[in-house]
């Protein structure tokens, strides 16, 4: 039915796919009938001299010729469903799809078909044409055992096709056969169709009864209200204990070294921050690496709990001190400049001014947890949590800096005396 | 202006196939294995279908090709469609498809392969059409060159999508049939148009991106029609034959309209022999940027 090279044979494949049902069934009935015929011819021993190739020429439905350097096929098919393709390829002879040997690229044989093939063909004289072919004289015994193939095959083309009544009724046949294939396979798909939408439905229910579990129901504003108070809590509960952890640190740490952290902090706040946060990024390697040295020796493995425990108490520590002596900073600031509220509180009193200081700070988180309790403004008050929270960090990393620049608020700053901002630390 | 956009898209997908496809050069002197295999994967087809024509329905016929070079003409009757081919077996493949009203034609690219420096030969496909087929002609071709004349065919529908190549398109002897419109799509391109009134349209409709368009309005209007032009950026020209009756109605951004011969009236632009012209064609013009001039021509002389 079809040339049979290979990237042809596929597309050719495709194609028949993509055809319609009746040109599938057209085209089997033809390959049967072509098949028959061969088979006819076959029985028949019918010799190259005694082809009919007087006949009338048979009418041409479409045909195909396809020369390449190394390759010469055609395809023809006739109006009565006949067909026949010959490939001569680099890998040999085919007719139909099966191959029948090979011979010498540059042989007679070959060169015979090839040139046969090149001259211009009329497509309606084309089974005449391909008829009178003769294979050349001077064959070797592979090479004309080919061409003797060649040549029944090409005799199918002016042999006596298959009567007309045979066809149509072996056609209405295969249709009926079609239909009936065709109305069950429209019979299996509604039934799969049926069956997709009861799961989409199913799939429905589900997904929505999954919702409303998750989204907690009836339950659902109060479950919200009571998250948000526990927020609200929390940062309470952590600014606390950050104001009581800095209480205890001010009187804890001897000296002046918080106020000598938050002299720093106040004079060199970007350079405390960048140390602050190249601090916080270290802090994973610098805890890690020197557990992994300290376990390469026994006396290291005795100390590495002692490590595990020590450096976060101290990293932690540090954070929280230098938070408490910024906070003292801001406010120090909010009580000098006076505003509403701030009126109980004692400048020179340390303590006074730390708390202020650190109300400021959460100020911020406090208010986006308490605006978030608020019906529709749950999306305000987050973006007011961060923004709040992202203060505290900045201002956590400008304290943590400044504890590190002062060596936890012990070493007297000699490199920046001469910096005006800071006169008057000691 | 979805029209370009569909054009460009095709001449993009088309060219890339094109490319794809096409990588043939031209054979070196000295043995080299990749260009003589290159060689050797280069096919010439013949493809040919009678044409029993029975119904008399028209037939869509859509022919699809990348790139190279297109010639399509009128064939003999009772041929559905002669094409020669020439195309790299590596990557593309001659379509010759029929079914359900439908007829495929053109050369189909595949595989993945992406190769823009060796477009000296892109292959070719010679297209006959047979000339008493009832027909709608869909044309989309990528890049290369094109030469269509469709004069002798029986149209009932003609659309031509091209995208960067240089088209030319004539219809030398008048469409057997009558169509309701003829479409062109040009993406970025040169495309030339002549004889326009042979293909017995009442509607012409020519959309294009970006490039040098010239559109002939010769030939044998059946009826009076309507041409418009939709243009992004390049310079249109319009050859109109002394006697037809024409009426431009501009609207653009950017553009300068060599109205010589036109005297204009209200908004619109009307040849002096608009009143008493046998056959009228009004031209909707709308341009963003770029140059409209007008030809006049003796159609005896032509």
């Amino acid at each position: 039915m079809c040339p049979t090279s290979g990237p042809w044979r596929n597309s050719h494949e495709r194609r028949e796919r993509r055809s319609s049902g009746r040109r599938s069934l057209r085209g089997a009935a033809a390959l049967l009938i072509v098949v028959a015929a061969a088979g006819a011819q076959a029985a028949g021993a019918q010799s190259a001299e005694a082809r009919p190739s007087a006949q009338a020429a048979p009418e041409v439905e479409t045909w195909r010729l396809t020369l390449g350097n190394a390759t010469a096929s055609v395809w023809i098919e006739l109006e009565d469903g006949r067909s026949l393709a010959i490939d001569l390829r680099e890998d040999g002879w085919w007719i139909d799809g099966s191959r029948i040997g090979s011979s010498d690229p540059d042989g007679i044989l070959w060169s015979s078909w090839r040139s046969f093939l090149l001259r211009d063909r009329d497509g309606a004289g084309l089974p005449e044409a391909l008829a009178t072919w003769s294979p050349p004289s001077g064959l070797q015994e592979s090479s004309a055992r080919i061409a003797a193939r060649l040549e029944d095959a090409l005799s199918v083309l002016t042999g006596p096709g298959a009567d007309g009544a045979e066809i149509e009724a072996e056609l209405t046949a295969l249709e009926a056969e079609f239909e009936a294939e065709l109305a069950d396979s429209r019979r299996r798909l509604a039934e799969l169709e049926s069956e997709v939408r009861e799961a989409n439905a199913r799939a429905d229910r589900r997904i929505r009864q999954e919702r409303r579990e998750s989204e907690g129901g009836f339950w659902q504003p109060v479950s919200r209200f009571a998250g948000g108070l526990g927020n609200l809590l929390g940062t309470v509960v952590f600014g606390g204990l950050l104001a009581l952890a800095g209480a205890f640190g001010a009187q804890a740490i001897p000296g002046n070294r918080v106020t000598v952290v938050s002299e720093v902090a106040r004079a060199l706040p970007s350079r405390s921050g960048v140390v602050g946060l190249m601090g916080s990024l270290l802090f994973l390697p610098g805890f890690t690496i020197p557990i992994i040295v300290l376990s390469m020796t026994v006396i290291g493995i005795l100390l590495v709990p002692v490590w595990v425990l020590a450096f976060p108490l101290v990293f932690g520590v540090s954070a929280v001190v230098g938070s408490l002596a910024v906070a003292r900073n801001l406010g120090a600031w909010i009580i000098a400049k006076g505003y509403p509220g701030t009126g109980w509180a004692n400048g020179y009193n340390d303590l006074h001014v730390g708390i202020v200081g650190l109300l400021a700070l959460f100020l911020l988180p406090v208010a986006g947890d308490v605006v978030s309790l608020l019906p529709f403004l749950s999306g305000l008050g987050a973006a007011i949590d961060v923004f709040g929270w992202l203060a505290v960090g900045v201002v956590s990393c400008i304290g943590l800096g400044a504890v590190i620049l002062t060596n936890g608020g012990s070493r007297h700053p000699r490199a920046w005396d001469r910096s005006d901002d800071l006169q008057g630390i000691d | 202006m979805t029209a370009p956009v569909v054009a460009v898209a095709t001449a993009v997908s088309l060219t890339m196939t094109a490319f794809a496809g096409g990588d043939a050069s031209a054979i070196p002197a000295g043995p080299n294995e990749n260009e003589l295999a290159r060689q050797e994967a280069w096919r010439t087809s013949t493809i040919s279908r009678d044409y029993d024509g029975d119904d008399g329905e028209p037939l869509r016929v859509r022919v699809s090709y990348g790139g190279g070079t297109l010639t399509l003409t009128s064939g003999e009757v009772g041929v559905l469609y002669r094409m020669e081919v020439r195309y790299n077996e590596e990557h593309q493949e001659p379509v010759a498809e029929v079914g359900d009203g439908l007829v495929e034609l053109g050369i189909e690219s595949f595989g993945d392969k992406f190769n823009l420096g060796r477009s000296g030969d892109n292959g070719s496909l010679d297209l006959r059409l047979g000339s008493d087929v009832p027909m709608i002609l869909e044309v989309a071709f990528g890049a290369g060159r094109a030469a269509v004349d469709v004069g002798g065919l029986s149209l009932s529908g003609l659309s031509v999508e091209t995208g960067a190549s240089s088209i030319r398109l004539e219809a030398s002897t008048p469409n057997r049939m009558g169509m309701d419109a003829a479409e062109f799509a040009v993406g970025a391109a040169d495309f030339e148009a002549n004889d326009l009134g042979n293909l017995r349209a009442s509607r012409v409709s020519v959309d294009a991106g970006v490039g040098k368009v010239v559109l002939g309005l010769g030939g044998d209007w059946r009826e009076n029609a309507t041409l418009r032009v939709d243009m992004g950026v390049g310079s249109l020209t319009l050859r109109v034959p002394r006697g037809l009756g024409l009426r431009v109605d501009r609207d653009g951004f950017l553009t300068t309209f060599d109205s010589e011969g036109l005297t204009k009236r209200g908004d619109s632009y009307y040849s002096p022999d608009w009143e008493d012209a046998e056959r009228r064609v009004r031209v909707e013009l709308d341009a963003a940027f770029g140059r409209v001039a007008l030809e006049w021509f003796d159609p005896d002389e032509e």
